[in-house]
């Protein structure tokens, strides 16, 4: 259980404070996909970094099983919209970067890596450098190095914002497919509505500069997803309910 | 001009001796001419039979070795100096403070201006060499590490950290991995820097070098001995370049400038 409970964020401006984030209270039950949408700019990235220990709220705490988060961990992992895998790892010791810090015994690395390998279909590509691989299989890599180190929570802040619409449906799918199989708790922030209403059970608007949950949608389409369902009349008609709080 | 990203080699090797052979044909213009006489410019194959002359009949070879094991010991007592300093330079805001003043204080001293000092406190052996090679490289080597690892990237420090890993790790495992191949940049730049600091050295106070054989030619008005030894200390500053470059690409494959 992940408790989100009264997130402010102030950032001093030219001698002027500005409000980034009011009062921001979610709790996020264990195995729920939720997807938070709202405007570019918002303030979604800053609350995701304050939810994986990266910045410090102005006021508010952030419980994972009642314990409160001050500093990052292995337990919040987070997918960036950036490529940040390291370069100079190849795919394989990318996904094994976080079991090799824990000094987990070297088998049990080999079995973890080679199956988040096989899961995101990358075997084949696992002496590649980052510099070698499409965006596309750079975020598969990004998601399965976050996956592998297992964490209670996995944040991911516009993950495949920065690929080609093509790729991005494929990852959609490709995402809805992991997490049916592996049942983890996702924090997933995006702009695109139909994107958080594919993926997420629960999808809440934020509202423009101070972020503030502005309603909360709770997605009717059972499981498993596959992408025939975004060309159907009540995927668009519930899209259009997000997406005109969304746009409001 | 466009703006280009990669040549083929073919072409690199064109353009790279057309380049070549404007000079050496401006060159030869001027001298077997006579346009300007040989005392001031010989042509240039003088300066190749003066670079024959002196291996054979010289002490060429061990000029070279002296100034070149001055340089390596210079360069390897600078890197074991700044290599640490310059990457808690990097890290930290707080040591960054407290020692950078002093650093940029030295770094514009030249370090010719260290020459009577050095001679006094170590004589002119080869320990005072050292010595003004190390003023001279260290402060700019350090400065230049601690440039790349403040420039690191921030985003995979914090994709380290979201993984797990503590403050060492992201040092050890992030941070310097990833500023490899920059802080090779820097070691090349300083090399360059480097053969201008020996001759220096060498010009005051020295039995053998190449600086050394340039000022005796000097003495004795061989021109072409000169104009020898500056030629040998190109060759061998390209082949320096050519060391870091080559290891460059193959110490660092990862980068997307080892393709290039």
């Amino acid at each position: 259980m992940l408790e989100i409970s009264n997130i402010s964020k102030l950032y001093k401006h030219n001698d002027q404070w500005s409000e980034v984030i009011k009062d921001v209270t979610l709790p996020i039950a264990d195995r729920e996909f939720i997807a938070i949408v709202g405007p570019s700019g918002c303030g979604k990235t800053t609350l995701l970094k304050i939810l994986a220990g990266l910045l410090e709220p102005s006021s508010g705490k952030i419980l994972l099983d009642g314990k409160e988060i001050t500093a990052p961990g292995k337990d919040l992992g987070l997918v960036f919209q950036g490529f940040t895998l390291f370069p100079w790892l190849n795919v394989w010791e990318n996904i094994a970067f976080g079991l090799n810090i824990r000094n987990l015994k070297q088998e049990e690395v080999v079995k973890t890596v080679n199956h988040y390998l096989t899961v995101t279909g990358l075997k084949d590509f696992a002496e590649y450098f980052p510099k070698d691989l499409s965006g596309g299989m750079q975020q598969r890599v990004a998601i399965a190095r976050t996956l592998a180190n297992n964490p209670k929570i996995l944040l991911m802040d516009e993950p495949f914002g920065a690929l080609d619409s093509q790729t991005r449906s494929q990852m959609q799918e490709f995402l809805t497919r992991l997490w049916e199989a592996e049942h983890k708790t996702v924090v997933f922030v995006t702009h695109d509505v139909n994107e958080a209403v594919f993926l997420a059970d629960k999808v809440y608007v934020f509202s423009p500069q101070p972020t503030e949950i502005k309603k909360v949608f709770n997605v009717p389409f059972p499981r498993p997803r596959t992408h025939a369902l975004k060309r159907t009349k009540e995927f668009f008609d519930f899209s259009n309910q997000v997406a005109h709080e969304f746009e409001q | 001009m466009k703006l280009e990203r990669k040549i083929s080699r073919n072409k690199y090797i064109l353009f790279g001796s057309a380049g070549l052979l404007v000079f050496l044909s401006v060159w030869s213009l001027l001298t077997y001419t006579g346009l300007v006489p040989a005392f001031f410019l010989p042509p240039p194959s003088k300066v190749l039979s003066a670079i024959a002359d002196l291996l054979i009949k010289g002490n060429l070879l061990g000029d070279i070795f002296a100034s070149s094991s001055r340089i390596f010991f210079g360069f390897l007592l600078s890197l074991v100096v700044a290599l640490p300093i310059g990457i808690a330079l990097g890290i930290s805001r707080k040591f960054e403070a407290f020692i950078e003043p002093i650093i940029a204080f030295i770094r514009y001293i030249p370090p010719s201006a260290f020459i009577p000092l050095a001679i006094i406190w170590f004589g002119i052996g080869e320990l005072e060499k050292v010595t003004i090679l190390f003023m001279g490289i260290a402060p700019y080597l350090t400065l230049l590490i601690a440039d790349v690892v403040i420039n690191s990237r921030r985003d995979l420090v914090e994709a380290a950290l979201t993984l797990g890993a503590d403050h060492q790790s992201v040092i050890l495992k992030v941070i310097l991995p990833n500023c490899f191949p920059g802080i090779w940049d820097s070691l090349r730049i300083m090399m360059g820097a480097a053969w201008t600091f020996v001759i220096i050295a060498e010009i005051v106070g020295a039995s053998a070098g190449l600086g050394h054989l340039m000022i005796e030619s000097q003495r004795f008005l061989r021109t072409d001995n000169i104009f020898g030894g500056i030629v040998v200390i190109g060759f061998l500053g390209l082949t320096t370049d050519y060391f870091f470059k080559v290891t460059y690409k193959s110490l660092f494959k990862w980068t997307e400038k080892s393709n290039a």
